[in-house]
């Protein structure tokens, strides 16, 4: 029930309103941003950021946040190059497995340590960060040999969507049914919300944070399975900043940094949004210092209208909670 | 607080904060495995090179105490040195007062995360991730992205690279800093950051304008971090917009694992400074024992979580056994 007048919360209105603002802005300026090739261009080049968006959400949802999902995809670049190089293309699979792992010990190191999730997502930050320099010695790229299969990923497409869309959209059901329909969705709101009486009603706090960061970190892999099939190889250095773009994601679509609250869909509108405002500024020859400039306000604004809402709103989202 | 006596008299023995004995241990640790880490010179080095991460977390610790975080000292000290130079540069300003002009807009950037974070009730993690993000850019496209060099005649290198009677002056700034901090936390505005850190509702009921308390915070946060960006600035004698993007990160280990609560409300000046020690000792013996630095990152990232461990693993115990006799009792 609660979950289901959420979907009506103003906050998530304001991904999909800015994506249309961004539209309308850079299409009046230029008409070719409104073509469909420049559509699925941006569609290709959100994949990564949707995807560690979406896990960043679950995260953020139970209170806590994961700024390491950059460097676990770097790693897991890594790591399923040289397991693609060593067992061939389903070698693949090792990708979102080493996320898994990351996000696991993540998870167990916030709930039963009882580590503070900045703290243990730092330290995993470095860690894989090292551990993805240490394995491709050096600053080198691990290169595989080129497969039908990762360039089907990478620039193939159904029917004409590119398939890391594809791949974005799947996500996005499959984490939104999580969240609405499976029993650990709905834990991960109550976790998020109150601590202590979902403890009480007798739901493993631990077990379900725990859940959340391994799949964040399963969200990391997935997202280096999108780099590794664009760039053909492990890049150890790929992903610097993506944790700060997805926590950015994560709240202009409207996910409440002090837990309890998020939905998959906006989500997506937001990672939408941020690679049409960086593609359309770079469309312009716009610096891109400029879109670094636009998107620390665009953050800062999400946080006003977060102000707005939190003041003008509190008797709705009262009878929601 | 509540044990009175009894607690005041182990609390002389506990004066040593956990983080002193895990330096210790790293220290002693380090002089019986690591060649060279017990010379006078090395020693210097350290604590010239720990002095920089020592300014900002001094002020990333005044900012974790009073509830809330800063992100956007990474940004910030990037357009210290780019403003400074910049100044140099194109409006043909002198040294100092080029420096003025750089240290003037970090603290300017502390100002308005301030002024966002308490006008509006935003979370400070997101007003300070839009600061680092922005101020970037912003930094960037001063310099067209690459760094511009400062001229030769700045003058201004011997504030990084300068001795007083062979100690190097970034330390002085360091050990000014902590005196600055050490008496500020005595001061009426000091001790409201404690309170409002532990306890906001608290602190409106006994009157503590709790608003002006933490703009301040964010105030004297900025002006420790222009002071880092001054160094850093000398340092490198150029304007750079990447010059140091982790150091908030850095920032923020260093007060976690000198014992900081995140949460807010406790901390000493001087568990900073030996968090920032810690990282600074890791470093300097990771670099001596030429570990690669894929490695170092492993290490420093193994070791934040571990030294947070270390001393959190025996309050709990000490909780765990405070609520037993508290049952027992009851």
């Amino acid at each position: 029930m609660a979950t289901r007048l959420r979907a009506f919360e103003p906050r998530y209105a304001a991904a999909p309103l800015s994506v249309i603002l961004v539209w309308l802005i850079f299409g009046a300026v230029n008409p070719f941003f409104l073509s469909i090739d420049n559509g699925l261009n941006i569609a290709g080049q959100f994949g990564a950021l949707a995807i560690v968006a979406l896990g960043e959400m679950i995260v953020i949802v139970t209170g806590g946040f994961d700024i390491s999902v950059g460097s676990v995809a770097a790693l897991s670049t890594v790591v399923g190059a040289l397991a693609i190089n060593a067992l061939g293309i389903w070698g693949i699979v090792v990708l979102p497995l080493t996320g898994i792992v990351a996000g696991l010990l993540n998870g167990l190191t916030v709930s039963y340590l009882r580590v503070q999730p900045i703290i243990t997502t730092l330290g995993m930050l470095l860690f894989a960060r090292g551990l993805a320099l240490y394995l491709s010695g050096g600053d080198q790229t691990v290169s595989i040999e080129s497969s039908d299969i990762l360039s089907m990923i990478g620039y193939g497409d159904v029917a004409g969507v590119p398939s890391i869309t594809v791949i974005v959209l799947i996500m996005g059901v499959c984490v939104a049914l999580l969240l609405a329909k499976l029993r650990l969705g709905r834990r991960l709101y109550m976790v998020g919300s109150n601590p202590q009486s979902s403890a009480l009603v007798g739901v493993s706090v631990e077990a379900t944070v725990t859940a959340a960061y391994a799949l964040c970190g399963l969200s990391a892999g997935i997202a280096g399975i999108v780099f590794l099939s664009r760039a053909g190889g492990g890049l150890p250095t790929e992903g610097n900043g993506l944790e700060l773009q997805a926590i950015a994601a994560a709240v202009i679509g409207g996910a409440a940094l002090s837990g309890g609250i998020g939905a998959a869909a906006p989500i997506l509108f937001s990672a939408f949004f941020i690679q049409s405002l960086l593609n359309g500024l770079n469309l312009r020859g716009t610096s891109p210092f400029v879109a670094e400039i636009l998107l620390g306000m665009v953050i800062i604004f999400a946080g006003f209208l977060d102000f707005i809402i939190r003041r003008y709103g509190t008797s709705r989202r009262g009878e929601t909670l | 607080v509540k044990g009175g006596l009894k607690s005041r008299a182990t609390a002389s023995i506990e004066t040593m904060p956990p983080s002193g004995w895990v330096l210790i241990a790293l220290v002693v640790a380090a002089a019986l495995g690591v060649p060279r880490f017990l010379s006078a010179g090395n020693f210097l080095n350290v604590v010239r090179v720990a002095s920089i991460l020592a300014l900002a977390a001094y002020g990333q610790g005044v900012v974790i105490v009073a509830g809330g975080l800063d992100f956007s000292s990474g940004s910030a000290v990037a357009l210290t040195s780019v403003i400074t130079v910049l100044a140099l540069v194109s409006a043909g300003m002198t040294g100092p007062g080029a420096l003025a002009c750089g240290a003037a807009a970090t603290i300017l950037i502390g100002a308005l995360n301030g002024f966002l974070i308490t006008s509006f009730n935003m979370p400070p993690f997101l007003v300070t991730l839009g600061m680092l993000i922005g101020v970037h850019g912003l930094a960037s496209l001063l310099v067209g992205g690459i760094p511009l060099d400062a001229p030769p005649t700045a003058g201004f290198g011997w504030l990084a690279q300068g001795e007083i009677l062979t100690i190097p002056v970034p330390v002085f700034f360091a050990a000014m800093g902590f005196v600055a901090l050490a008496l500020l936390t005595r001061t009426p505005l000091g001790r409201s950051w404690y309170l409002v850190g532990a306890n906001p509702r608290a602190a409106d009921f006994v009157g503590i304008n709790r608003r002006r308390s933490v703009r301040f915070a964010y105030l004297v946060n900025g002006i420790f971090v222009a002071f880092a960006g001054i160094v850093l600035t000398a340092r490198v004698g150029s304007g750079q917009p990447n010059l140091f993007p982790t150091l908030p990160f850095e920032a923020i280990a260093a007060c976690a694992i000198g014992g900081l609560a995140l949460s807010g409300g406790t901390g000493r000046p001087v568990q900073i400074l030996l968090g920032v020690l810690i990282i600074s000792v890791l470093d300097n013996a990771a670099v001596l024992l030429n570990f690669a630095s894929s490695v170092q990152l492993m290490l420093i990232g193994a070791l934040t979580i571990g030294a947070v461990l270390v001393q959190q693993i025996r309050w709990t115990r000490v909780r765990r056994r405070l609520r037993h006799d508290g049952s027992r009792s009851g």
